[in-house]
């Protein structure tokens, strides 16, 4: 019989033995299925939700001619379909501009230009500045990536959705993959606006009030490109004549056109796709249930003519 | 530094044991506790090297005053000791809540300079606090400055406790432990670390979205209706119980890897029967400390029930302002002072309402209505302000209706319901209820850590209600066992949250 001081020691290799046998095979398990691309061995597609880890795994293992950022309207433009340019779309839902920062600091993107989308809902100061912290870029070290539970079972529901061959959301440049649902939404003539008023009273304008803070972010993101010799361009996503009614309801006329008039100060190269020369008023170009997200094929062609045209001239 | 954290885990914590088992192994017995010290500092310091200072003076002036107590026990040397100390946290904690309450109450627009809440300040006063108290009531045999430096900055209970006594600490830092102790030590050191660790990242995080989404909606006011309410309310009852019961096991565990047995101070207190047991099981070395240096020197119970009664509201009306500077801290341990004075005034009138059922019945009556009445004050507890804890109280009591998701319109017992059939935003469905059944079975149908642990001591009182059979034993399946839930832990760690402990 062995003595406790004995059993205690055995208890201390068993646990040792175990927690690094368990480290080990979750850490190979998840190298080799890479859900979000980061050691760039996926090969299953990526299938979740979480947009900052992929984009973050995109920008941080491949190399681009450049990438777009900004919300959710810039995460829907079709950049795979851009001709002559290799272009990583790091947008994602619900995006500020100090995000924005923390991801071309801390993922050190190798491209030689930015494109950045910018909208009004991101400068209301309601919405407090995003801590770093916050930003979680918990990708950004390869430990927690390989030993991760959540990973792990990421790995397994990437394996198990590619094997049911289950629509991916993320194409691998970075751009969601709405082809289907456009198809689909091409069908309805009309639109419907039920959802997004409520969306946009009860969220993106309610207490409207400028961020300065922002814009200063704004600057110090000029200043990182500068550093790094990455060109950077700056537009305002268009908005369909319907959300600048909303934004008339709300009487916001005058912060929005302060908006333009700051930014333009802060970036004097700014593209306004609102303005009347570039504005798109038919329902072909919009989503019907949706008139602030225009359609992949839409955004693409905005950056293309309107914001790219350098980028594409000078690579051709 | 969190002990949840990376650099926790894998740097300090290691690194630590190494060295300070290296000089234990030389014989170097003394500058191990002088290396425990300087790894301590440096704990806190990691924080913000700014408030070590705070921290070592603070410590510094307290170890004279305890001297000088020690050799002359002078009641005002004591009393300004104290008072020194209570300024020091009202300074530091209090400051901006006293001037709010001032301006608010005047109509004035005094303005508080910016004050950083310095990381432990409570707990660190109030273990001070009781050492200058004990120094004059000459029960410190042994007053020197290594051991009082440890005494107070030992990094496993320095950030949230337990609040220990000099008593259950110095002698420990003098015995010697053998190699047989080494071998157990580190193991229930491991169990407690890994228990907690996966209560933290598995148990208390998982429910911690829907209390927050619940408190939310409370606190942008928004309309929260009665179920999303109660299963918010739930959520955050699990939480803070399993977030504080996994920071209590790896203090514990932690304390245990260098061979120091640190006193229970968290021990199912959700199977508590009454309010008055509630106490005695939760956040038990504040009870101890409210009770031996506030309640009994206030009188106690010795000069009749009135008196006693404010005794304890006072007790808990400062228990409540000691966790927070904040007046919706003050409501919770207020509402705890008026259900402790109910149910003394109950005891003393005899009244025994549950005697009529059986005995079962009895205590689980007993047991649900205390985790009634505790799940109550945590409204005030968790809201931001006033206005969301009246709002979720509101919802809490139907005033927002009984209204139930549309699939629920199948159940035809709804129907004779005064129920309303609609979305219910706060309320996550079938996922959140099962999720918080298994909780409620682990808490009421589970054996406690220190239960589990049994015979092998995982504190310094031993087990308070052992079981029959011993559950944990040092043998080699139980160690791979716990190696893979301390994987799980470590594994799910990049995203856990804070302590809720922690910002006391």
């Amino acid at each position: 019989m062995q003595n406790n001081g004995t059993r205690s020691l055995h208890y201390i290799a068993g646990f040792v033995f175990s927690f690094l046998f368990f480290c080990a095979s979750s850490a190979l398990f998840n190298y080799f299925v890479d859900p979000f691309g980061i050691f760039g061995r996926n090969q299953v597609g990526y299938y979740f939700e979480s947009e900052r880890e992929v984009k973050e795994g995109l920008g941080r293992r491949y190399g681009y001619d450049g990438l777009i950022m900004g919300s959710s309207k810039v995460g829907y433009i079709a950049v795979s379909k851009i001709e002559g340019l290799h272009v990583l779309n790091a947008a994602w839902d619900n995006a500020f501009p100090e995000e924005m920062y923390y991801y071309i600091k801390d993922v050190e993107p190798k491209v030689s230009f930015i494109a950045i989308g910018l909208d009004f809902y991101m400068f209301n100061a309601r919405y407090p500045l995003v801590e770093q912290s916050e930003f979680t870029p918990t990708l950004s070290k390869y430990l927690p990536y390989v030993v991760s539970f959540d990973i792990f079972r990421q790995s397994i529901e990437a394996i198990y959705k590619n094997y049911r061959a289950r629509k991916i959301n993320y194409l691998p440049q970075g751009e969601k993959n709405k082809w289907q649902e456009m198809l689909e939404d091409q069908k309805n003539s009309q639109f419907d606006y039920s959802g997004i008023e409520p969306f946009l009273s009860n969220n993106r304008y309610r207490d409207f009030s400028f961020s300065q803070e922002r814009i200063e972010v704004l600057q110090k993101i000029k200043e990182l490109c500068e550093e790094r010799g990455i060109r950077l361009y700056f537009w305002v996503n268009p908005y369909h004549a319907r959300g600048h009614a909303v934004i008339e309801k709300f009487k916001l006329r005058d912060e929005w056109d302060r908006f333009i008039i700051v930014l333009t100060k802060v970036t004097p190269n700014l593209v306004n796709l609102n303005e009347e020369q570039y504005r798109l008023r038919g329902r072909e170009s919009y989503w019907s249930y949706d008139f602030i997200h225009y359609y992949p094929e839409t955004g693409k062609r905005f950056l293309e003519e309107f914001v790219l045209k350098n980028e594409i001239k000078e690579k051709n | 530094m969190l002990f949840h954290s990376q650099e926790f885990l894998f740097y300090f914590l290691p690194l630590v044991l190494v060295i300070f088992y290296l000089f234990k192994a030389t014989r170097l017995d003394a500058i191990s506790l002088y290396f425990l010290i300087t790894a301590s500092l440096f704990f806190y310091a990691y924080w913000k090297v700014e408030y070590l200072l705070l921290l070592l003076s603070s410590i510094l002036i307290n170890y004279l005053l305890g001297g000088w107590l020690c050799k002359r026990p002078d009641k005002k040397a004591m009393i300004s000791g104290v008072v020194f100390n209570l300024l020091l946290l009202g300074y530091f904690k209090y400051l901006t809540f006293s001037v709010n309450t001032f301006n608010y109450l005047t109509d004035s627009n005094f303005i508080s300079p910016e004050v950083i809440l310095p990381l432990a300040i409570s707990f660190f006063t109030f273990q001070q606090i009781a050492y200058l108290v004990d120094a004059y009531q000459q029960k410190i045999s042994n007053h020197n400055i290594r051991d009082y430096f440890l005494f107070v900055s030992f990094f496993p209970q320095l950030i949230a406790g337990p609040i220990v006594h000099h008593h259950e600490m110095l002698p420990q830092f003098k015995k010697e432990s053998s190699r047989k102790e080494w071998g157990m030590n580190m193991a229930v050191g491991l169990t407690l670390l890994s228990m907690g660790l996966f209560k933290k990242a598995i148990l208390a995080d998982s429910v911690a979205p829907y209390s927050d989404e619940v408190f939310n909606m409370a606190e942008s006011g928004e309309t929260v209706t009665m179920l999303a309410a109660w299963s918010g309310l739930l959520a955050f009852s699990f939480q803070i119980y399993f977030d504080f019961s996994a920071y209590s096991d790896m203090a514990l565990g932690i304390a245990r890897m260098f061979g120091i047995k640190l006193p229970v101070n968290f021990y199912s207190p959700y199977k508590a029967k009454s309010i008055s047991e509630f106490w005695s099981q939760w956040h038990m070395t504040l009870s101890r400390f409210l009770k031996e240096y506030l309640y009994i020197p206030l009188g106690g119970n010795r000069s009749g029930h009135l008196r006693t009664f404010l005794n304890l509201f006072i007790t808990m009306f400062l228990g409540g302002l000691w966790h927070g500077a904040s007046w919706t801290f003050v409501v919770w341990g207020v509402m705890h002072g008026v259900f402790l004075i109910i149910f003394h005034a109950s005891k003393t009138l005899g009244l025994r309402v549950f005697d009529i059922f059986p005995k079962f019945f009895q205590n689980t009556l007993r047991c649900g209505l205390t985790m009634f009445a505790v799940m109550n004050t945590w409204v005030f507890f968790r809201a931001d302000s006033f206005s969301s804890a009246l709002a979720l109280l509101q919802g809490m009591y139907g005033f927002n209706g009984l209204v139930l998701p549309e699939k629920y319109m199948l159940f035809n017992f709804f129907s004779l319901l005064p129920v309303t059939f609609h979305s219910v935003p706060g309320f996550f469905g079938l996922k959140q209820l099962m999720l918080l059944a298994a909780l409620g079975g682990v808490i009421w149908f589970m054996p406690n850590t220190i239960q589990m642990i049994g015979k092998f001591d995982a504190a310094l009182e031993g087990d308070l209600k052992p079981l029959k059979n011993q559950i944990w034993q040092p043998k080699l399946s139980y160690g791979i066992a716990m190696g893979f839930i301390f994987f799980i832990g470590v594994s799910l760690l990049w995203k856990v949250e804070e302590f809720v402990y922690f910002q006391f």
